[in-house]
């Protein structure tokens, strides 16, 4: 399951996290968040050796989707040492994800 | 030797409600189906806020959840949705093969349902501000500027029915056009006044968007007055026009201007090829008038096949007894061996062969004849000229003769 990431533990998760963390941010009315679902929910087991997986909801974290400038959705921000280091906005496929991912984790 | 392509008797390109509908109208008719859509149901449809115009929702509907209905009631009946792109279509031996983002397809009847995408207006930091601030489907981003200042360019039904959205989610809207009124219906521009937080800056040209790292302003000029100035917003929505999905397409069928050429059958040029929904050059772009498409299209596309099916039936038919034709001409033919063989004179050898030539002359118009689609065309295609057609097949008979 990918983590349920929220404005009061974004810090704790993502910043001091020891692995990268992979945030989805998403929201209940954005229908491509909504097939992007499964896809996050795959990749969270698949890489759960090298990468955290979460999902943010937009609507209830305001705070962070809005310190992170999120301007349309899906977006995902893959985070490493507390700090942005790339940024996908919209839908992405699951080969496309595991390229993104193995392309940004070296 | 490679496997055959996965193969079906029609495939839909589009998974907008023009697609979804031949997709349901095609599924009841017991065709094999398949519907690829890139991105996901919905289409258009999709990201309109509320549909007040489609029958049978009092009240209106919003276009997630009536595209949501149309997938639902299309997966009920056995439609088979695939998430791929499609890059072209070959015509092929019985049909076409489609190279997709997910290997090749082949198919012997096509729908394209692939509408429009919106057009872009072409000003300064429109492409660069995508996806941070410029977005083109207030549905799908408005939420995400709750209680700020935003822009919509255009003024056109989209774009009035979506500023009308935004002013119950964003602080304050400013609806941009070019021109000193409006083109939209009449209601919606009523609606659109009486909205307090919604402002119109009629004749008005957007020159640039402007920002950092996000949308900060769009910048305007007054048409009357020739004066500039910045408009401080945080996104801007673009609903300046549509432009049709095709180039996909080569010159594989006609178009006009982009769109799809099609009779009221909603077929192409091209025999097996079929367009349904706002892909088409038509009137009238609506949910109601895509689902009529949808439904002429598949109804088309199974009359297609039907005939497809009978031809080759027929042509089957016609083949077996130019075989047994074929089969009495050899048997003439060994007559003629044993004649000389057993020294039988000149005038009866020469008899049995001028009959057997004429035996075989009359094969071939029979042959010729019983293929007729597929000699005349000599793999061409159809044409719809009757007299074009003919004069092929004499063409094709002269050759033989």
């Amino acid at each position: 399951m990918a983590l349920e990431i929220t404005d009061v533990n974004f810090e704790t998760e993502v910043i001091k996290s020891d692995k990268p963390v992979l945030v989805d941010f998403w929201a209940s009315w954005c229908g491509p968040c909504k097939m992007m679902t499964p896809v996050i929910e795959t990749a969270a087991q698949k890489h759960a050796d090298t990468v955290k997986i979460g999902k943010l909801n937009v609507d209830d974290n305001p705070d962070t989707a809005r310190n992170f400038g999120i301007t349309a959705i899906p977006t995902l921000i893959l985070f490493a040492d507390g700090k942005e280091k790339k940024r996908h906005v919209g839908l992405l496929q699951e080969d496309s994800l595991d390229s993104f991912l193995k392309e940004n984790l070296a | 030797m490679s496997d055959p392509l996965p193969e079906h008797e029609l495939i839909i390109i589009g998974g907008g409600v023009a697609g979804l509908a031949a997709g349901i109208y095609s599924v009841r008719s017991r065709i094999d189906t398949l519907l690829i859509e890139r991105a996901f149901p919905g289409g258009l449809a999709f990201s309109t806020h509320l549909i007040e115009n489609y029958p049978g929702f009092p009240g209106g509907i919003s276009g997630p959840e009536l595209t949501g209905k149309f997938e639902a009631q299309g997966r009920e009946l056995g439609l088979k949705i695939d998430n791929r792109g499609v890059s072209s279509i070959h015509p092929a031996d019985d049909g076409f093969v489609l190279t997709t983002s997910a290997g090749a397809l082949k198919t012997k009847a096509v729908i394209i349902a692939t509408g429009v995408t919106p057009k872009q207006l072409g000003i300064p930091g429109e492409t660069e501000f995508f996806t941070r601030g410029v977005s083109y489907c207030a549905t799908c981003d408005g939420p995400l500027f709750r209680d700020r200042e935003v822009a919509v360019l255009g003024g056109g039904d989209s774009a009035v029915q979506e500023a009308i959205y935004l002013s119950r989610l964003c602080s304050k809207v400013h609806l941009i056009h070019r021109r000193d009124r409006l083109r939209a219906t009449p209601i919606l521009q009523e609606k659109a006044e009486e909205k307090p937080n919604l402002e119109f800056h009629l004749s008005n040209i957007p020159e640039a968007i402007e920002g950092k790292e996000r949308v900060e302003g769009v910048r305007l000029r007054n048409l009357k007055t020739g004066e500039s100035k910045l408009l401080r917003v945080d996104a801007v929505f673009v609903y300046v026009g549509y432009n049709p999905h095709t180039e996909f397409l080569g010159d594989l069928i006609e178009l006009d201007d982009g769109y799809i050429i099609t009779d009221d059958d909603m077929s192409t040029s091209r025999e097996g090829i079929f367009a349904a929904g706002d892909v088409r050059k038509k009137p009238l772009r609506q949910i109601s008038t895509a689902v009529s498409d949808g439904a002429v299209a598949a109804t088309s596309a199974e009359q297609y096949l039907e005939n497809i099916e009978s031809s080759v039936k027929t042509e089957t038919d016609e083949n077996k007894k130019l075989m047994l034709r074929l089969k009495r001409i050899e048997g003439q033919i060994r007559g003629i061996q044993r004649l000389l063989q057993q020294g039988h004179d000149c005038k009866a050898v020469l008899q049995q062969i001028s009959a057997a030539r004429a035996a075989l002359f009359r094969a071939g118009i029979h042959s010729a004849v019983a293929n007729f689609r597929r000699c005349a065309y000599d793999g061409k295609g159809a044409t719809t000229d009757f007299h074009e057609d003919i004069e092929r097949f004499l063409e094709t008979l002269e050759k033989f003769s």
